[in-house]
């Protein structure tokens, strides 16, 4: 392990300053978990920091394939509606197989949800510059009323996995007529979630790396030391040459 | 604000350049108070601008460009902490002071402070937006550091093993940053329009920019893409940011490309 070790030292210590204490301390101020045995005369010193980072580019790499199931399952399962609403008007969401809305108006196998346009506001800012706009909409099923409520920019009404989200609307008499969109998309969580552990695996992988010293002290104070790091441990060769001054420094104290 | 941004970015880049040519401690002492000065200076009247519009200045492609800038100038400076090296400095400043020059060119209603578009109003934006800012800073200064090692040849003083280091961590510093805005962006997309991803001209060129840098990030342990090969590879991706950030727009407007990104 000396030998081939990419960083190697070697330094010789008083035993009256406990070296194998010394490189525990440093070890230790500088994040790594240490762990030593005694084994004849000889003593190892092992810290290790960030040691389950390899773990991180398993996160990184599954989530690849979550991310693959979640985008087939979008595509396989998912649907569109779009549905335009004069003022008052309601209508049927359908379910059509595949993404263009174009098409489903006049198909597809009827969701049971019906939506109905209760009212249309342009929300302004003090200044009279558009902040927002909203719709009111009831759902309904089986004839019955299932929520009220209402659709804005960036604020979609969901109902049994079905998002409503609002396209456009146009001047409808004194009122407005609204476009809305519904959604359904049971790939989108995996999407998001992939995302968001892709982004997490990355992290850790790049700024996080494992890294390990391994330090052997012999009977007469001579003290070898060897580094291993991930090649993403950019800055270990000046991190270790540190480790190897502060413990000279110490033990000769 | 442009004009004092550009005499404090020109004054730290000549700065840099009389410390890499002299070698002078003083000057690099000099050249990096000038960088943290005008750091500090455009995070003032960044703060000031999103304090007078109400939102985060992240709203406009003119917003974007001065972050981008200020993004640079700090991953720059934190990476010279941690490098202990001033000398890629002038290259790296260089590009600020393009992006900053975008900015500059803006139209005056761009310029201008406004209220927030409806659609812009979601907390989706300033993670997506933000995450992208810091993505494009850690790629600008790989770009810097790569025309480094190209402009430094085989002179040791400038090019060498270490460069190529700090190229690569820059590069591994954005890379994740860039992928989160691509997700956060997608999640934004489905709570506006009810879809994640809609091959919109914008979204394909991220989708270039994050490939591009993957590939630089697995093609480390081939000798044959390392040292100048890298440093092109480096400069070339940033070539694909600043196309994304300013070339789609231009593209869109030329080709006529139906986007949602037209804000």
């Amino acid at each position: 392990m000396f030998a081939h070790a990419a960083h190697v030292a070697e330094l010789r210590l008083p035993l009256a300053a406990n070296p194998a204490d010394v490189l525990r301390e440093c070890l230790e101020q500088r994040g790594f978990s240490v762990r030593s045995e005694a084994d004849g005369g000889l003593i190892h010193v092992r810290g290790d920091r960030n040691r389950l980072a390899p773990v991180a580019t398993l996160l990184t790499h599954s989530a690849v394939l979550i991310l693959t199931l979640g985008l087939v399952l979008s595509n396989a399962s998912g649907w569109r509606e779009e549905l335009n609403l004069a003022p008052g008007e309601t209508v049927d969401v359908r379910i059509r197989r595949g993404w263009d809305s174009r098409l489903s108006a006049q198909s597809g196998d009827n969701s049971g949800l019906r939506v109905r346009n209760a009212g249309f506001t342009i929300v302004r800012y003090a200044d009279g510059t558009v902040a927002g706009y909203d719709a009111e909409v009831v759902l309904s099923e089986g004839g019955l009323e299932a929520k009220h409520g209402h659709v804005r920019l960036n604020q979609p009404l969901t109902y049994r996995g079905v998002a409503f989200t609002l396209q456009r609307y146009a001047p409808y008499g004194e009122s407005y007529s609204v476009t809305l969109n519904a959604v359904h998309d049971p790939g989108y969580g995996l999407v998001a979630i992939a995302g968001l552990l892709m982004f997490l695996g990355l992290t850790v992988s790049f700024n996080l790396p494992h890294a390990s010293i391994h330090g052997r002290i012999e009977p007469k104070g001579l003290v070898r030391l060897a580094g291993h790091a991930d090649q993403r441990a950019w800055d270990f060769r000046r991190q270790f040459a540190a480790l190897v001054a502060e413990v000279d420094k110490r033990g000769n104290r | 604000m442009f004009a004092l941004t550009v005499v404090l970015l020109g004054g730290a880049i000549v700065a840099h350049v009389v410390h890499l040519t002299s070698g002078r401690r003083r000057a690099g002492q000099v050249a990096s108070g000038a960088t943290v000065v005008t750091w500090a200076f455009l995070t003032a009247r960044l703060l000031r601008r999103g304090l007078e519009a109400g939102h985060w200045p992240l709203s406009n492609r003119y917003e974007f460009a001065l972050c981008f800038s200020w993004a640079i100038l700090g991953v720059y400076l934190l990476l010279e902490a941690s490098w202990r090296d001033r000398r890629a400095g002038a290259f790296v400043l260089v590009l600020a002071l393009l992006v900053a020059t975008h900015a500059a060119t803006r139209p005056a209603d761009m310029r201008a402070t406004a209220p927030l578009l409806p659609v812009l109003r979601s907390v989706w934006l300033q993670i997506h937006v933000f995450t992208a800012v810091v993505a494009y800073g850690a790629f600008g200064v790989a770009a810097g550091l790569g025309i480094m090692q190209l402009v430094g040849g085989r002179k040791p003083q400038i090019a060498g093993d270490e460069v190529e280091l700090t190229t690569r961590r820059a590069v591994a510093l954005g890379f994740p940053w860039l992928t989160l805005s691509i997700v956060t962006g997608g999640i934004w997309a489905q709570k506006a329009w009810g879809r994640y991803w809609s091959w919109d001209p914008k979204e394909t060129w991220a989708l270039v920019t994050w490939l591009w840098y993957l590939l630089i990030l697995h093609v480390r342990p081939l000798r044959c893409w390392r040292g100048r090969q890298l440093a092109a590879l480096t400069i070339a991706g940033f070539g694909i940011v600043l196309f994304s950030f300013a070339g789609v727009p231009w593209l869109v407007r030329v080709v006529r490309l139906e986007t949602l990104h037209g804000f």
